[in-house]
């Protein structure tokens, strides 16, 4: 392999033309302004085309190229919110060339710039689609709280699905579909060109199913793009995992000129916007036993009163409260030409709305004697954020540049039990009885007063730090090498002291855990191009390039039980217990890309990455992914009443690595009580590799066109894929009478997702008071499990089945499948419902179809501006969990003992009863919520003068203000289960609280201060 | 500068990281053991730690595991079920599903402690001083009683699949009989292999009497626990040095609510806490379960989370010789090693009661209270139907379920998972858990 690479790097640098490498070089310098009112314009992108040379506007509008090669040349402007431009110059070897440019403002660009594997390129280079959100604009107006929230709703294929409504949750991010039925279907992500922590490690202490994730480390307020690279065909040279697309974001950077200070500050308020269903009791005439309507319909008893409550509601067991999220930050920007800055720091706190009711926390005090309660004992839920970066970018002499980015969280997260482990506070209020004798101790397993006392503490240091150096020798050839360390310290902690642990949890006297862990992402990243023209038609650029990355997770688990009166750490548990984990993946890969460009309209790459990875089984270390693409601007400029018209098209591979182990047979070390009894140690098979393992593999075929028109007042981007993972991973059940491991990886399986992706954008009206833009990003997805080797049963588990001709995790259960209320009696009893024999597929796990609508409105020269999204999500079943338990355990629904109950209500009821099927409460999804709104006012430059700054503005938003759907449980969106193999689990709520309705008010103030 | 200059740095960097490639993409697995780490004498003893380790997960129960005396407790007249997981009031009512996540667990766990067994006897049986090492005999017994465990509770048609080089090789569904034949075969060939230590040579004994009796054959039953001394006791042990060595019926009965002591559970059940009886003490804590509806009546037996678990003992063999007398008609040898058991207690010595079904009857409530929660007494039930011609009704709880409006199926025994059905020589339709 090496000599390959080595060969193939000679090979592409010999190749350049002589007269090239010994050309003179010279400058190209001028001025960018607005066309009308000639205002000069920051951050436009200035490329000598043919090359690797190109330069960014200052302030002033000022920028120069330095070491242009002689003669004539094509020159590019590039910039967000006006029209790419394209002129002739003839470059001076002996004195700087001028070329100003005068841009036209348009309210739409086709064209940007966008980075790639292999450097910064034009996206009409390119033969798939890349989708970028300009997110700096976007966090000073809209009710973003997290990269999940600026994500969400904002990219065609892009699914967003969040864990619950508790500050600090994570959220499930699919890109393109499923296509992974045993590995993570996380895409990669990527911060200032280094590898970073997805969602990283659920949470290590027992939770029922929640956690926050460290995808939301990164700071929305300090990044200036994201890019979501989509698929394999788009994301081959990034290697083995990135199967399922890559994330790019790129943090704000430092602009030359004088520092300027930006000073914001956000206040709101959060609230559960469930409505919680109560709780029932049909009380028999003459008998103290409950009477169903359903029994009492045939006979079997009489009802005597139905009894009812609500304990969320009754005020000395209220549980609910207003959150607060207050947001607290300063940005500091600026520098010279020579070297630039930014700085941010920025506290952010999260109140959530669970609160200990009243007649709880005497309960604590007078009966449990905790004098003195931990916070978290009583407003267990909050989320602290201290975040700090700076990011310097320093010109080393007139051929290179250097690009430090540093980053820092600081994160504590307290989290209440939520989930399926029947400690979440909702459980304890839906799970109690509605008895009257039991007016006074309504409470199943236990009381309220313990729902919190095992609250779990994450906290959290996360440094995100990288180095990247760009070294230009000739205007043809350029070098890019980045590094860093992307390093994440962790502990989850938990504690119920002696006595204060709930009865039931098993602990009486006590437990402590403390798990801590650290994880380290290296990222090395090497790559040169070589640009040439090849004839005057003719372009040619070659790049070259490998990567190296090394993930190593290491952690304790930590755990004492049997804790001394008031003891809080192990030092006095009788019991503990320790075990460490450790897990680390290397991936070595190299590729070389060729692409050609004719005339600067048509493109053609392609591309080859060879990978080699550490989880591959010792049989196939060696993983090889090809790549092509075709990019055609078929015209620009006016014609047939369109601006302009691209044809793109791209085919590529990229793979997914198995699990650390799958590929190695090993034992587990483990404890066993020896004869005698003292504790003795032991191996026992833990797992069973397979040796000729491969990663999964995953091709895909894209093809669509990009198209503006009406003077760029609307652009259309479509998109059509093809993805085909071969080689699926599977955990494949092994049959349990071999004795061996339950389960063993083995590439068994093929996976396909098929769909489409719409993005338009459109300004209808527009004048100099008033514009209005809309939005609209669409997609739909087709998820299939195509087939499974022979021999190879489908994955089954508690919700769901992967089997072929099924979507991946389709949703599972013996479906209820009619009822009617045949002698007209208004009351559905076991004989008038109809539930199928056997568990059969109910529908998809995650959205198939998804549609955003954003409108925003700019009035008064684009000071005032209102802004609202849509956000439909379709095609998909969700579970509510909360309420089929309510039935077919505790038997206190509705459904069961209100005979005005609806004979819907009434069957899934009956169904759970008669037959144990709970699919009634796996319902169709489909929603519609008002997503985001917000109103911005962007004061007027005079008045904020008058007020001692060069800008202000406040900004009013809400968010998740109202939703329409028929699904009947407290929200479709959630996911309870979301460590990374709980695809399967799909879209099920389980004792999670429902997004949150929030109102924000926030205020930006910028400050020049004239320093540089 | 030329071009030519920047071509070796050009080159160099990106020759630098495919150089190097090898040592690059190694990594270490410090947290697991690597299989050549476990050759030699240690090696060999952790194996048979794992070994047993592996038995009584599957047996006692373990932190993933509910174990077969859970679940076999459940099913019969043992344990109720205080709590809400319907899978579990499902065994309990004598229902289970070859869906089962818990039935299926103890499935799995006893054919992986069947294979750490053999794996870990061969591991010792290289080691120089194998002709003496009674560690042998004992993993060897262990792997013997698997198959005896799984004729007693399991329907039948379990197959036995092996590993053999990383591969599985499906083994076909075996009847009940043969389960027992093959643990016979086992338990002698582990009989040799005691080197001479009394609790493996007695465990032996224990456990072919056992499976004798499986097989109908009580008097060789009773010659091969003869020698079995009264006070012997050979036991699964626990430790609450480590959560996961914890006895889990305690875990599950005093700690978490999700277990109870049945009595008189569904007419035949018997009456484990009202006979007041000193082997099996209970306590009323006047605390309902999980489900809030079912009174938890607990066991003193199995309070402390280092309570062992009695695999085999002399009271056992007492048993087996005293049913082996009842069959034989030697009605004073009958009453004679019941009260000889009895007399290691402060109990009252019994009368015989004069007719033989109340005899039968006395013999297993016997063996019933004595073998209290330790996975003998579903084996039991099915023999009384079996070998002594009882109804299933007559003798495992039938009936109303003591909640939810729900009756009791007719099962008696427990269903191969449907996990095995990745195996393509099991035959599902020999499994009819309805047959004894």
């Amino acid at each position: 392999m090496r000599r390959d690479f080595s060969v193939l790097a000679l090979l592409a640098l010999l190749v350049v033309p002589a007269r090239l490498a010994t050309a003179q070089a010279g400058a190209i310098t001028g001025t960018v302004t607005e066309k009308v009112g000639y205002k000069p314009l920051a951050g436009a992108r200035i490329q000598l085309v043919g090359t690797s040379l190109a330069a960014s506007s200052n302030p002033q509008g000022v920028y120069t190229i330095r070491g242009a090669p002689g003669g004539p040349r094509e020159l590019r402007i590039i910039m967000l919110g006006y029209a790419t431009q394209t002129r002739s110059v003839t470059v001076s070897a002996t004195e700087a060339t001028t070329a100003d440019w005068a841009l036209t403002a348009v309210p739409f660009t086709l064209e940007e710039i966008v980075t790639t594997a292999t450097g910064e390129q034009s996206s009409r280079q390119l033969g798939n689609s890349v989708s970028r959100i300009d997110a700096s604009n976007l966090v000073e107006t809209a009710p973003v709280a997290s990269l999940s929230d600026v994500l969400g709703a904002r990219v065609a294929g892009v699914t967003v699905m969040q864990s619950s409504g508790a500050p600090g949750s994570g959220s499930r991010i699919r890109i393109r579909g499923l296509s992974s039925a045993s590995l993570s279907n996380d895409p990669l992500l990527y911060v200032d060109g280094i590898r970073v922590n997805e969602r990283g490690t659920p949470l290590t202490t027992t939770n029922g199913g929640e956690t926050p994730s460290f995808f939301d480390d990164i700071n929305p307020e300090e990044i200036e793009t994201i890019e979501v690279i989509k698929g394999p065909s788009a994301a081959t040279l990034y290697g083995t995992q990135a199967a399922n697309g890559v994330i790019r974001i790129t943090t704000k950077r430092g602009k030359a000129g004088p520092a300027k200070l930006t000073v914001y500050s956000e206040y709101g308020t959060l609230t559960d916007p469930s409505k919680y269903k109560g709780i029932y009791y049909s009380k028999a005439r003459g008998s103290d036993d409950t009477c169903f309507p359903s029994q009492a319909a045939v006979g079997d008893c009489q009802i005597d009163k139905l009894y009812s409550r609500d304990l969320s509601k009754e005020p000395e067991y209220v549980w609910v409260k207003t959150g607060i999220r207050q947001q607290y930050g300063l940005q500091v920007s600026g520098g010279t030409d020579i070297a630039r800055y930014f700085i941010a720091g920025e506290f952010e706190n999260v109140a959530g709305t669970q609160t200990l009711p009243s007649r709880e926390r005497a309960f604590l005090r007078d009966s449990l004697g905790v004098a003195n309660p931990r916070s978290e004992q009583l407003d267990p839920a909050d989320l602290r954020k201290v975040n700090f970066r700076g990011n310097v970018t320093a010109a080393l002499g007139s051929k290179a540049e250097a690009q430090i980015s540093i980053g820092y969280v600081k994160g504590r997260n307290t989290i209440a039990q939520a989930g399926d482990n029947l400690e979440a506070i909702i459980g304890f209020y839906t799970d109690a009885s509605a008895d009257p004798r039991r007016q006074s101790f309504p409470w199943s397993f236990g009381r309220p007063a313990y729902a919190f006392l095992h609250t779990t503490v994450r906290s959290s240091d996360h440094f995100i730090n990288s180095l990247t150096t760009k070294y230009t020798p000739f205007p043809w050839l350029s070098f890019r090498a980045t590094t860093g360390l992307d390093w994440l310290g962790f502990r989850d902690e938990a504690l119920g002291k002696n006595g204060e642990s709930a009865p039931y949890y098993g602990y009486p006297t006590g437990f402590r855990t403390l798990n801590k862990f650290t994880t380290e992402k290296y990222s090395v990243d090497l790559g040169s191009s070589a640009t040439f023209q090849l004839t005057k038609q003719i372009s040619s650029r070659t790049s070259l390039g490998g990567q190296y990355n090394k993930d190593l997770t290491r952690g304790t688990y930590n755990t004492g039980t049997e804790l001394p009166p008031g003891s809080v750490t192990f030092s006095g548990a009788a019991v503990k217990n320790s075990r460490e984990e450790s897990i680390e993946f290397r991936t070595l890969g190299s590729y070389l890309e060729q692409q050609f460009g004719w005339k600067d309209k048509l493109y053609l790459t392609g591309a080859i990455r060879v990978d080699q990875n550490s989880a591959f089984g010792l049989a196939n270390r060696k993983a090889t992914y090809p790549k092509i693409g075709a990019s055609w601007v078929v015209f620009e400029g006016k014609k047939f009443g369109l601006d302009q018209l691209r044809l793109r098209s791209a085919f590529g591979q990229s793979g997914q690595q198995p699990e650390a182990l799958a590929a190695v047979t090993y034992f587990s070390p483990t404890i066993v009580a020896g004869r005698t009894g003292a504790p003795s140690s032991a191996a026992t098979l833990g797992g069973l590799g397979s040796p000729t393992l491969r990663p999964e593999r995953s091709t895909e075929l894209e093809a669509g066109f990009d198209l503006a028109a009406f003077n760029n007042r609307l652009t259309l981007e479509a998109t059509y894929y093809n993805k085909r993972t071969r080689d699926a991973i599977i955990a494949r059940q092994l049959p349990p009478s071999a004795g061996g491991p339950a389960t063993r990886a083995e590439n068994v399986g093929q996976v396909s997702n098929k769909g489409i992706e719409l993005s338009i954008l459109a300004r209808p009206i527009e004048s100099s008071w008033l514009s209005w833009d809309l939005g609209i990003e669409a997609s739909g997805n087709k998820n299939r499990l195509d087939k499974l080797a022979p021999g190879i049963p489908a994955l089954i588990n508690f919700f769901s089945i992967t089997d072929t001709n099924l979507s991946l995790f389709a949703p599972y259960g013996q479906r209820l499948e009619s009822y009617a209320d045949k002698n007209n009696d208004g009351i559905i009893d076991a004989t008038e419902i109809v539930v199928s024999d056997k568990r059969v597929p109910l529908g998809n796990s995650t959205p198939s179809r998804s549609l955003s609508f954003s409108s925003s409105f700019n009035l008064i020269k684009q000071h005032l501006r209102l802004l609202t999204l849509f956000d439909y999500k379709g095609g998909f079943v969700a579970t509510d969990v909360i309420n089929s338990f309510q039935c077919f355990a505790d038997q206190n629904c509705r459904g069961i003992h209100d005979p005005t109950a609806s004979l819907k209500e009434q069957a899934m009821a009956v169904a759970a009863l008669t037959t144990g099927s709970t699919t009634g409460w796996t319902e169709k999804a489909d929603f519609v919520r008002l997503r985001e709104v917000a109103i911005a006012f962007d004061v007027p430059a005079k008045w904020a003068r008058s007020l001692g700054a060069a800008s202000l503005s406040v900004t009013a938003t809400g968010r998740n203000l109202i939703m329409w759907t028929d699904y009947t449980g407290y929200d479709p969106e959630l996911s309870t289960y979301q460590s990374f193999a709980a695809d399967g689990f799909g879209s099920v709520n389980s004792w999670s609280l429902a997004q949150p309705r929030t109102f924000t008010f926030r205020v930006n103030v910028g400050v020049n201060t004239g320093a540089r | 500068m030329t071009a030519l200059h920047f071509r070796p740095i050009g080159v160099a960097g990106l020759i630098a990281i495919a150089a190097c490639g090898g040592n690059l993409l190694n990594v270490e697995h410090p947290d697991v053991i690597e299989p050549g780490n476990l050759l030699g004498e240690t090696g060999a003893a952790a194996l048979y730690q794992g070994a047993r380790s592996e038995f009584i997960a599957a047996h006692d129960g373990g932190t993933v595991a509910l174990g077969l005396v859970y679940v076999s407790g459940l099913f019969t007249d043992e344990f109720i079920f205080p709590a809400t997981p319907p899978e579990l009031i499902s065994i309990d009512r004598r229902d289970n599903q070859s869906t089962s996540g818990t039935i299926g667990d103890v499935f799995f766990r006893l054919h992986r402690a069947r294979n750490a067994a053999e794996r870990a006897a061969a591991a010792l049986a290289a080691l120089p001083s194998a002709a003496t090492d009674p560690r042998i005999g004992e993993v060897e017994a262990l792997g013997a009683l698997v198959y005896s465990l799984f004729g007693e509770t399991f329907c039948s048609g379990v197959p036995f699949s092996t590993i053999e080089n990383a591969e599985v090789v499906p083994g076909s569904s075996v009847t009940t009989p043969e389960m027992f034949t093959q643990a016979l075969s086992r338990l002698d060939a582990a009989a040799a292999k005691a080197g001479g230590n009394a609790d493996i040579v007695n465990l032996i004994r224990v456990s072919k009497g056992r499976v004798l009796m499986n097989l109908n054959r009580y008097p060789e039953a009773a010659t091969a626990v003869a020698q079995v001394p009264t006070s012997f006791r050979f036991d699964n042990t626990h430790t609450t040095a480590d959560p996961a060595s914890v006895n889990q019926i305690k875990v599950n009965m005093w700690d978490s609510f999700f277990l109870g002591m049945g009595n008189q559970e569904g007419t035949n059940g018997l009456d484990y806490v009202t006979a007041n009886d000193p082997r099996i003490e209970s306590v009323d804590a006047g605390i309902s379960g999980f489900d809030l509806q079912t009174e938890v009546l607990r066991s003193v037996k199995y309070q402390a989370g280092d309570a062992a678990v009695t695999m085999a003992s002399g009271i056992e063999a007492r048993m087996i010789q005293a049913e082996a007398a009842l069959k034989a008609g030697d009605l004073a040898g009958w009453l004679g090693r019941l009260n000889e058991a009895r007399a290691t207690t402060t109990l009252a010595p019994l009368s015989d009661p004069g007719t033989l079904t109340e005899r039968v009857n006395l013999t297993f409530r016997e063996r019933a209270f004595w073998m209290y929660g330790t996975a003998h007494r579903l084996g039991d039930l099915r023999r009384l139907v079996t070998q002594y011609g009882r109804n299933a009704e007559s003798v495992f709880p039938t009936g109303d379920y003591h909640k939810d409006n729900l009756q009791r199926a007719k099962q008696v025994s427990l269903l191969v998972p449907q996990t095995e059905e990745n195996n393509p020589k099991f035959n599902r339709s020999a499994c009819d858990p309805t047959k004894a």
